[in-house]
């Protein structure tokens, strides 16, 4: 019997290790282990055992029975590997092919400088105001210190809807309405459309879009004017950017200057952006005139600001190389895509 | 405004400047270059000549060979020119000048030497634009005798450099050289030298010969004149010809001429009539009568109206203010005395005049920008003294000047303390003394205060403010300090509904969409072009009374419009597909209007074609709303909208109130626009929207219970909506349905015609208890029941 079981040992052991798959492993085991299997049959022949030698048959039965099972489980973790490796072949993918994805849009080009302008201005303090583009003339206007009898209030030059309300040619109303809804502190940036009666051509638009800033304080100085605009200017085209002063009018500013940076492109040398001068004029900007502050019930000798206005038009052209306003109103998704 | 800078040269010592430095120096202290010329810088080794002989060419019909002294020699020049003749003074180019577009070798025409050239005046790089035609067409022929041989630069004024100023509005004072040398002097701290203005006069007095008066001293604060008698009317010299074309304007007659150059000089704008023409020994400044006729120069009819100024004989128009003379009273070759007019009129009035006739001028802008009334009479007898210097005529003794108001000269106080603070800086009370000293204020100094007097010519210094500019814009803008401000923080940022808007375009953006940007103007015809009725108020909005044409006419009522012309350019350049979005402002019309302002709404329309139909639209539509988190039940009921397809389109409804619109663009509106066939198009009214919007997040305990899942698929007629479906399961969930989902729309094998079965999956759940199969159950067959009873539902197997 030791022999007949040492015999199946032997043999079990070869076919496990020549086993190649779960399923021939699984054949061998209910061969050998199964109820009608071949150990099986000779550990139900150890009735006919005397007393003193079933425990000793027993105990090598159970050592056969054990190596058995302890080859099984190891030859079918190779084979599972083998298995595994083959079946990954079999769902071998080409990782080059493109991703399956949703494609995305984006901003118009022109709202994405507003944010990142609004986002640098937010950082210093200021809030977001808006206003009305249908806006009084009054508001537009006479209490921008703005002459009555300039030609900017002509019908050439200003669409009106009535005789008392034109479509804003300036985001300045905005500043009239904060001054006379707020009380200073006042740190604002006002975003808009705006209206001129210009035709359409490359740089000209009857519709466009500038930004205005005020600040309202005591003690504000033109010194403020400038390292707030210099800051500005810093943040958005650059760490390395300058910037430089130059005296200009406006009515509802006293002094009043315009601001150049140094050009984006060139960082100064002078390029075809810059027109090889090296700078880009960006902004008018200027001390809040007296009359503008008493219009607005501010007292004038309490209270001094700045005020500052630009085309975002002309910058978000200037920015992106764009080359012809008209594209900016287009909608064209070729050039929508651009902008991400 | 152009300037001379060799004119300049006249009034303030810039010899040592160099161009650059004079340019950034100038714009920095706030006369701003635009631009400069330097003319005839690529123009070399061209002199006088004078031809002394024209022969045949013996082989060539339209060549000359001629003979030209050029002082030190005589040359030979081989032409082509048709305009020379013997005597002529020429432009000489000598074998190795440069010339604008050139160079000069020695060469062989049709065999015989040539050893120059002949130089017409567009080759030598003047302003053939403001030239007569007979002196730009052939060779440039010189007026009078120079030493021959004499670099030709300095005589064509072609030694100069030009300068383009960009004035402000406010600096009227600044329109003529010499107020541009004030600045000048000013900026670089040069002594400013004035011309001396004398004036030789004859015994005949001005007096015998005429009388000056004015209707409204608004409309002519003065009026000045001098008169002479004329000896000869002819061109003026060629220095002044130079410097009035090298300032843009174009030479007429020595009469003409010194009255230009005098604008041009001093600012004052002049103008001489025929004193024999005005047929009366009268000058009467009158409001022009309402459709008064008269003819200009130029003989143009125009028709005046009472806004405008006119200078009469006491009867007749003789001119109009600022704008132009009359053909009734031009000076010509027979003139033989001649009124010089200085005078000062309304900028307004000029302002209008201009306008309404379409007439521009250098004289009109001056006008129009304020005009010094002190300079009347200095203008007057400078021009006197010119045309009398240049032997045109005698001067008649005294000067007619009718000055009712004289102007006073103001002054203004500033305190030094102030100043300082207001910009920022520290300085000294006689270092702004002394920068305002050197733009001819006259300043006195009383402790703190600056007590400031402003020449009448300084029209724009009104308030301390304007000292202010004054004094930093000579110490240097950029001398300034950049600072942070200071003072209480403030709390900045975007209010929740810019948030919102910028989160929900940043949502719309990451999903596919583009943001547009579109006009805010429309037209009727692109009303009518959406197909909707032309009765609807949609009309009646707000209009503008000055369109740049109909189709800019209104102000947009709807969005739609921009974005079927983005969606159509888009199509129309075979790109197959797009998603766009716009958050824009639309315009409604108020009753009374003037009383208040016409309403203004944000909006957002969004629109897709392409491969996406209604509810990819309607997804992104509840994706939003549910971004905005907005609680309340959304409704999507039938609508009638003209512009859309009427059984795809849809009203949204939140809390009774209408949000807006969805649904595929009608057929109609595609063909219109030239639309993709499918268009898939909605218009939010976003501030509703935002209203609804409740963004404050609460945390729900997660559920303690299990769920039970059911799915049911009910076959129901096609009529039936999955809306009265769903409401039908809803009702019967009875508080235990926590999410109900349609996963399927079936149509064919197994369904009858005119039937679709809808699946859905619910899902139960109590906040209290495990649910039983038994309670779901009991729910279950309800909901079986009422949709058999209510929407003749069948339960499919």
């Amino acid at each position: 019997m030791k022999e007949k079981l040492e015999k199946i040992k032997v043999v079990a052991l070869e076919e496990i290790n020549s086993a190649s798959s779960t399923k021939g492993l699984e054949e061998i085991r209910i061969r050998l282990l199964g109820k009608k299997g071949e150990l099986t049959g000779v550990l139900k022949e150890m009735g006919v055992l005397s007393k003193e030698e079933r425990p000793v048959m027993g105990k090598i039965a159970n050592d056969v029975r054990e190596a058995i099972e302890d080859k099984m489980v190891k030859q079918k973790n190779i084979i599972k590997e083998i298995e595994q490796s083959k079946e990954f072949d079999t769902e071998a993918i080409d990782i080059t092919l493109p991703g399956i994805k949703e494609e995305f849009g984006g901003l118009h080009p022109l709202n994405m400088v507003i944010e990142e302008l609004s986002d640098v201005f937010i950082g210093m303090g200021f809030t977001i105001e808006e206003g009305p583009e249908l806006e009084w003339a009054k508001y537009n206007f006479d209490m921008l210190n703005v002459p009555k009898d300039h030609s900017a209030r002509d019908l050439q030059d200003t669409f009106y809807v009535h005789n008392d309300i034109v479509l804003r040619t300036q985001t300045s109303p905005i500043q009239v309405r904060t001054m006379l809804n707020q009380q200073p502190p006042i740190k604002m940036l006002a975003p808009g459309r705006v209206y001129r009666s210009d035709e359409i051509d490359a740089t000209h638009s009857p519709v466009f879009h500038q930004v205005e800033g005020l600040v309202i304080d005591e003690g504000i100085t033109m010194s403020d004017l400038k390292g707030t605009l210099d800051m500005f200017a810093k943040n958005l085209f650059g760490s390395q950017t300058k910037t430089k002063f130059r005296p200009h009018q406006f009515y509802f500013t006293e002094p009043s200057a315009e601001m150049d940076v140094t050009c984006f492109m060139c960082g100064g040398k002078g390029c075809r952006v810059c027109q090889n001068t090296g700078w880009i004029e960006i902004l008018g900007c200027g001390m809040v005139h007296p009359n503008v502050l008493l219009d607005c019930n501010i007292d004038p000798n309490k209270y001094t600001g700045f005020a500052f206005g630009m085309g975002l038009d002309r910058i978000t052209m200037i920015k992106y190389g764009i080359s012809d306003l008209r594209l900016m109103f287009e909608n064209d998704i070729r050039f929508l895509k651009q902008f991400k | 405004m152009l300037v001379s800078i060799n004119w300049l040269k006249d009034f303030v010592e810039i010899n040592n400047i160099e161009l650059n430095e004079f340019t950034e120096k100038m714009t920095m202290s706030g006369t701003k270059v635009e631009g400069v010329e330097e003319l005839g810088s690529e123009v070399t080794k061209v002199v006088v000549g004078k031809i002394l002989s024209i022969e045949k060419h013996p082989d060539a019909d339209k060549l000359v060979i001629t003979k030209v002294d050029i002082g030190e020699e005589v040359i030979q020049i081989v032409t082509g020119a048709k305009n020379i003749n013997v005597g002529d003074v020429i432009p000489t180019a000598l074998i190795g000048a440069k010339l604008k577009d050139l160079k000069i070798k020695k060469s062989k025409l049709r065999g015989i030497e040539s050893q120059g050239m002949m130089c017409s005046a567009g080759e030598l790089g003047m302003n053939t634009s403001l030239l007569p035609k007979e002196q730009v067409d052939g060779i440039y022929i010189l007026n009078n005798e120079y030493e021959l041989g004499k670099d030709i630069k300095s005589i064509l004024g072609l030694d100069d450099t030009v300068v383009d100023f960009e004035l402000t509005s406010n600096r009227s004072d600044c329109l003529s050289v010499i107020g541009i040398a004030r600045e000048v002097s000013a900026t670089f701290n040069k002594h400013l030298i004035l011309p001396i203005i004398e004036v030789k006069e004859i015994k005949e007095d001005i007096n015998d010969y005429l009388k000056v008066s004015i209707e409204d001293e608004q409309l002519c604060p003065r009026y000045v004149t001098r008169m002479m008698r004329i000896n000869k009317i002819g061109p003026s010299p060629d220095w002044m010809q130079r410097r009035l074309l090298n300032s843009g304007v174009r030479p007429i007659n020595n009469i003409v001429d010194v009255t230009n150059y005098v604008m041009l000089e001093m600012g004052q704008p002049l103008h001489a009539f025929d004193y024999d023409k005005l047929e009366s020994k009268e000058i009467f400044v009158r409001k022009a009568k309402k459709d008064e006729v008269f003819t200009t120069l130029d003989g143009v009819k125009r028709v005046l109206d009472e806004n405008m100024i006119v200078i009469s004989n006491g009867k007749d128009p003789m001119a109009i203010a600022g704008a132009m003379g009359g053909e009734n009273s031009e000076i010509d070759n027979s003139t033989k005395m001649i009124v010089i007019e200085s005078a000062n009129f309304n900028k307004k009035s000029v302002r209008h005049t201009g306008r309404k006739l379409g007439l521009r001028s250098e004289a009109a802008n001056r006008f129009e920008k304020g005009v010094d009334p002190d300079l009347a009479d200095l203008a007057a007898d400078r021009a006197v003294q010119l045309l009398h210097e240049l032997g045109v005529g005698e001067v008649l003794h005294g000067r007619i000047d009718v000055y009712p108001k004289v102007v006073c000269k103001k002054t203004i106080n500033i305190n030094s303390v102030w100043f300082n603070k207001f910009i920022g800086i520290d300085l000294s009370i006689l270092q702004m003394k002394e920068y305002l000293e050197r733009l001819f204020l006259t300043v006195e100094v009383e402790g703190d205060q600056l007590i400031i007097g402003i020449p009448t010519y300084r029209q724009d210094l009104e308030i301390k403010e304007d000292i202010a500019e004054e004094i930093v814009r000579l110490y240097g803008y950029n001398n300034i300090p950049n600072t942070i401000m200071s003072g209480v923080t403030t709390k900045g940022g975007r209010t929740k509904s810019q948030t919102l808007i910028k989160d929900m375009k940043t949502f719309l953006s990451s999903k596919g969409f583009y943001e547009i940007l579109t006009t805010s103007f429309t037209g009727e015809g692109q009303l009518e072009d959406l197909n909707i009725n032309k009765n609807k108020d949609f009309y009646n909005g707000v209009k503008v009374i000055n369109p740049l044409g109909e189709e800019n006419s209104i102000m947009r009522p709807t969005l739609i419009p921009g974005l079927l012309q983005g969606i159509s350019h888009n199509y129309n350049r075979n790109i197959v597909e797009g998603m766009f979005y716009e958050v824009a402002v639309t315009y409604k019309n108020t009753i009374d209007i003037g009383e208040k302002l016409p309403t203004e709404e944000k909006n957002i329309s969004m629109g897709i074609y392409g491969e996406k139909n209604f509810f990819h639209l309607k997804g992104y539509v509840e994706l939003l709303i549910k971004k905005l988190m907005i609680e309340e039940k959304v409704e999507y009921i039938n609508s009638n909208h003209p512009t859309f397809h009427p059984k795809r389109v849809a009203k949204i409804i939140i809390k009774g109130v209408d949000v807006g619109i969805l649904g595929e663009i009608h057929p109609i509106v595609v063909e219109n626009y030239e639309l993709p066939r499918r268009t898939y198009v909605c218009e939010l009214r976003l501030e509703e929207l935002l209203k609804l919007s409740n963004n404050n997040i609460a945390f729900t305990e997660l559920p303690k219970y299990p769920e039970i899942s059911r799915d049911v698929a009910l076959i129901v007629e096609e009529k039936v909506s999955a809306k009265e479906v769903e409401d039908i399961i809803r009702v019967n969930g009875k508080g235990l349905l926590e999410d109900l989902k349609l996963f399927d729309v079936y149509r064919g094998a197994q369904i009858d015609e005119g039937y679709k079965s809808m699946a859905y999956s619910l899902i139960f759940r109590s906040k209290e208890k495990t649910l039983t199969d038994i309670e779901i159950n009991e729910i279950f067959d309800k909901i079986i029941a009422q949709a058999q009873v209510n929407l003749g539902a069948q339960l499919r197997e």
